[in-house]
């Protein structure tokens, strides 16, 4: 059945069917695309041509010290401010509840006063109990590459540019822990922001901060080799381009994927929307050239990139090998008309002969080749989270949604002792979900519910004690621990993607499939596990500098190119 | 110093799981919480004020005394009202659902310190699609009636609190001592007719509804037939067949009428722009206040324990 969306026709069977989408390995394999925040803030940034200007700057030569920004929009101002200094590596630990970090920033509307920047640098080390201001959008700690970071300071101090090659086994100077917003410690929240406010999507705030360590993180390495020697080399615009932010995310974000739901359904919708569109485009010979340059890029892009993904996920150049098999496909087809279009028909053979994460990389290229089908997609990421409980419901109808839309929870045989191997918990060393063994948790009483399988198949059972008629007032009034679940299968049962299919408790879990599909719909690009459950990525690589976003300069920036080494870069 | 006011809900929903209370129904309370904040200005004072008490709630005390009848009633075994409010909204909306009406009562323990957050039910029930009528008497600290009209995102509520029940109060109290709420509709009807009256509304399920919310604004000389602290949850589902389309413009109509009576009357625009200054502005708290709700709500923080782990992953390298 084919219908109209706006003037894109396409088959509503070409959405993908949850059961095969919303399975957690599935998901993992998901890559950045146009829907992706990150690029949909620089989209803007570029679009509207956004002026980042550093206002103030007093940095000595081991970086300590302070550097403000002021962010022009055509319509608001914001500043960034930077307090940064020299930790041991010792203290650096990457953990959002550390002690000391290299950089602490905040980003924040209008312009910053030095009494207001002072007082935020005050707060801002008191992870739990600091407070902001309704003006702040953004709290975040970063620390430096303990890698690269040096290695670049101590380059341009000696008036050359750094070794590119080494550069990119990791692709970043500064890397991020944790960004405090939308109301925590006091920060503005989103509600607040105008419908026109720059920043009003989702993690738009958090991207632009990401990018200012970015831009950060460059004029710290200059700053620096300045201050060392003033006949210091600055940072080449090219390995800046080529370079971006890092990002370290560990378990603590897995519980925002299993308790958004109806974000988590919106942002994938839109993908597959987006994606299905696309498919039912019949490709020009120009769209076909410029996807086959696009794959060509990205078969570069992941070639070059060495790091170590484990045994969780594709080599990097596995993938690049297989996007090579897609452009070798794409001629084959284009011989061989066949009654879909050419986008289907290459979908429909990469299915079963590529890697579920070179399909995902085959799916964003082909939204990039047709930008067009993201067209109106954009609003729909912005959900209200609200739900409510319905307790008219009658126990057969409630019992219904279940069958039908929790089948998937039911069918995860939780009786097995290692289905509920592991337990989640907050800490009180560090207060962030943690995951643990259940056999070694003593204290019961603090798990928190991170299994919707198991809340379901409670639930299920209960429900075989209740009489079909009783309405969920009656049943909850019985059975209050219920109530959580209840409202959720009551909000969530028919939206497609909300739930994904797993079970966190299960001792075969791999926290990396969630944690690397949240990074997905964030838009980072390079990822890499760290362990099982900690992924180490980049976001902004290749994306324009500051000052090409007020020049308007902006082109496509998804898989940048190694610069070549100049001749000029090293002296050695 | 100002909270956000996301942090209103999150910390009073981590107290009362540190308390104890199951995650659906400490989210309830903390909606409570946020309500109290958002329409009285009292929510965090009061859930400060409940703290030492949080961990003596008991959920699992409440018990359904009278399910089949027009009004079912609960036994709340001296839980605050707290605790049982939110099960008997759930139980007045499903039966207005059904039956047009929905009445539940609830005993409480008297000098009920959770009290103030009563008014949340009336909204609750207003988002919900019905129009609310709560009336409550507490022995120690008086009584009240709250009404409202259904209607999203902010619903018109109006409050009359009184040194003695109301006479619709009494008049559903001695309903239910009598055994007359057994016979569902007709015999509260009885209650409610007992002299003539003039009245500008022929239906008499209207006429009902007018004459509950009316009686339920005066003060009763008549004491009640026990001294038992509760409150009355009254929904009406103004879609249901048995109810003409009127509904909605009765109780505004009432609300009106009676606007001088009225001890609050919270109207949609005078909320919005409160809650509005609360989102751009934050909700001003004393520092001693948040000090102890923050140190309470931390009680959700499970101590250290063989195999703890204090990093962002596991099984690492």
């Amino acid at each position: 059945m084919a219908f109209s969306d706006n003037h894109f026709r396409f088959n509503t069977g070409s959405l993908r069917n949850p059961s095969d989408l919303m399975q957690p390995e599935r998901l993992g394999a998901l890559k950045q695309t146009r829907l992706s925040f990150a690029r949909l803030l620089v989209d803007k940034m570029a679009r509207e041509q956004w002026q980042i200007d550093l206002v103030e700057v007093d940095i000595d030569e081991e970086g300590n010290g302070r550097a403000v920004y002021n962010i022009k929009t055509p319509s608001r101002l914001f500043s960034f401010a930077v307090q940064s200094r020299k930790s041991s590596d010792e203290e650096n630990t990457d953990r959002i509840i550390a002690d000391t970090w290299d950089m602490e920033t905040f980003l924040c509307e209008g312009r910053a006063t030095p009494e207001f920047i002072e007082s935020q640098f005050e707060e801002l080390p008191n992870v739990r109990k600091g407070r902001a201001t309704p003006e702040v959008l953004i709290w975040a700690r970063a620390n430096r590459s303990s890698r690269f970071f040096d290695h670049i300071v101590d380059s341009l101090a000696a008036g050359h540019q750094p070794d590119i090659e080494f550069l990119s086994k990791g692709g970043y100077l500064t890397r991020s822990s944790g960004y405090y917003g939308n109301g925590l410690n006091g920060t503005k929240v989103f509600a607040a922001m105008d419908d026109d406010h720059p920043l009003k999507r989702p993690f738009m705030a958090q991207m632009l901060s990401v990018y200012m360590l970015r831009v950060f993180g460059y004029d710290l390495a200059d700053e620096m080799a300045k201050a060392r020697n003033p006949d210091a080399a600055t940072l080449s615009d090219d390995i800046k381009r080529y370079l971006g932010t890092g990002n370290s995310s560990g378990v603590g974000i897995i519980l925002y994927m299993v308790n958004h739901p109806q974000f988590v359904n919106s942002w994938i919708r839109a993908r597959e929307v987006a994606l299905a569109r696309a498919k039912a485009m019949e490709p020009t010979a120009d769209d076909v050239e410029t996807f086959e340059r696009l794959v060509e890029n990205a078969e570069t892009w992941f070639s070059e990139d060495d790091s170590d993904t484990e045994r969780f996920f594709l080599s990097k150049d596995r993938i690049a090998r297989e996007l090579e098999q897609t452009l070798a496909q794409v001629k084959t087809l284009q011989d061989n008309a066949g009654s879909d279009t050419l986008w289907t028909r290459l979908c429909d053979w990469a299915e079963t002969n590529l890697e579920a994460e070179t399909q995902e990389v085959l799916h964003a290229l082909l939204i990039d080749v047709h930008p067009e089908v993201c067209e109106g997609l954009e609003d729909s990421l912005t959900t209200a989270e609200t739900s409510d409980v319905k307790p008219e419901m009658s126990l057969a109808e409630l019992e219904s949604l279940v069958t039908t839309s929790y089948q998937w929870a039911l069918d995860i045989d939780m009786s097995r002792p290692e289905a509920q191997h592991y337990v989640w918990y907050r800490s009180v060393e560090n207060e962030e979900p943690r995951i643990g063994v259940r056999e070694d948790f003593e204290h019961e009483e603090y798990e928190i519910e991170a299994a919707i399988a198991r809340q379901v198949h409670r639930l299920y059972a209960d429900l075989q004690d209740a009489a079909p008629a009783d309405t969920v007032a009656e049943f909850l009034f019985e059975n209050p621990e219920h109530r959580e679940v209840v409202e959720r299968i009551q909000t969530v049962h028919n939206l497609p993607y909300g739930e994904i299919r797993g079970n966190p408790l299960d001792e075969e879990f791999v926290p990396l499939t969630y944690i690397s599909c949240l990074k997905a719909i964030w838009g980072i690009q390079k990822a890499h596990p760290k362990s099982i459950g900690w992924v180490r990525g980049t976001f902004f690589q290749g994306a324009p500098l500051r000052d090409e976003l007020h020049e308007g300069k902006h082109s496509y920036w998804a898989y940048p190119a190694q610069p070549e080494q100049a001749e000029h870069w090293r002296d050695n | 110093m100002l909270l956000s006011i996301r942090e209103v809900p999150q910390l009073a929903g981590r107290c009362f799981a540190a308390a104890g209370f199951p995650d659906g129904t400490a989210q309830t309370n903390a909606d409570a919480i946020w309500w109290t904040e958002a329409y009285r200005g009292s929510g965090l004072t009061t859930l400060h004020r409940l703290l030492d008490d949080l961990s003596t709630w008991d959920r699992s005390a409440l018990s359904l005394a009278d399910r089949a009848s027009m009004v079912t009633t609960v036994d709340s075994s001296e839980q605050p009202s707290c605790v049982s409010a939110g099960p008997a909204l759930d139980l007045s909306c499903s039966q207005a659902q059904q039956h047009g009406i929905g009445i539940t009562y609830t005993s409480i323990a008297p000098d009920d310190e959770s009290l103030p957050l009563i008014g949340h039910t009336a909204y609750r029930a207003a988002e919900r699609g019905y129009v609310p009528i709560v009336l409550y008497t507490d022995t120690e600290k008086g009584a009240g009636t709250i009404v409202g009209t259904p209607d999203e995102p902010q619903p018109l509520i109006a409050e009359r609190t009184f040194d003695d029940p109301s006479v619709g109060y009494v008049k559903v109290m001695d309903a239910i001592e009598r055994g007359l709420h057994q016979y569902r509709n007709y015999p509260l009807m009885q209650a409610f007719f007992d002299r003539e009256e003039e009245n500008r509304y022929s239906n008499a399920e209207t006429r009902l509804l007018d004459r509950l919310m009316r009686r339920s604004m005066e003060p009763s000389d008549r004491p009640l037939p026990t001294d038992e602290s509760g409150f009355l949850i009254v929904c009406i589902d103004p879609l249901h067949p048995r109810y003409p389309n009127e509904v909605k413009g009765i109780v505004e109509q009432f609300i009106a009428d009676e606007a001088d009576e009225f001890t609050t009357v919270f109207r949609p625009e005078d909320v919005q722009e409160r809650v509005g200054k609360m989102v751009n502005e934050g909700v001003e708290i004393e520092r001693e206040i948040w000090d102890d709700i923050f140190e309470y709500s931390s009680g959700v923080l499970a101590p250290p324990f063989e195999g703890s782990r204090d990093d962002a992953g596991f099984g690492l390298e």
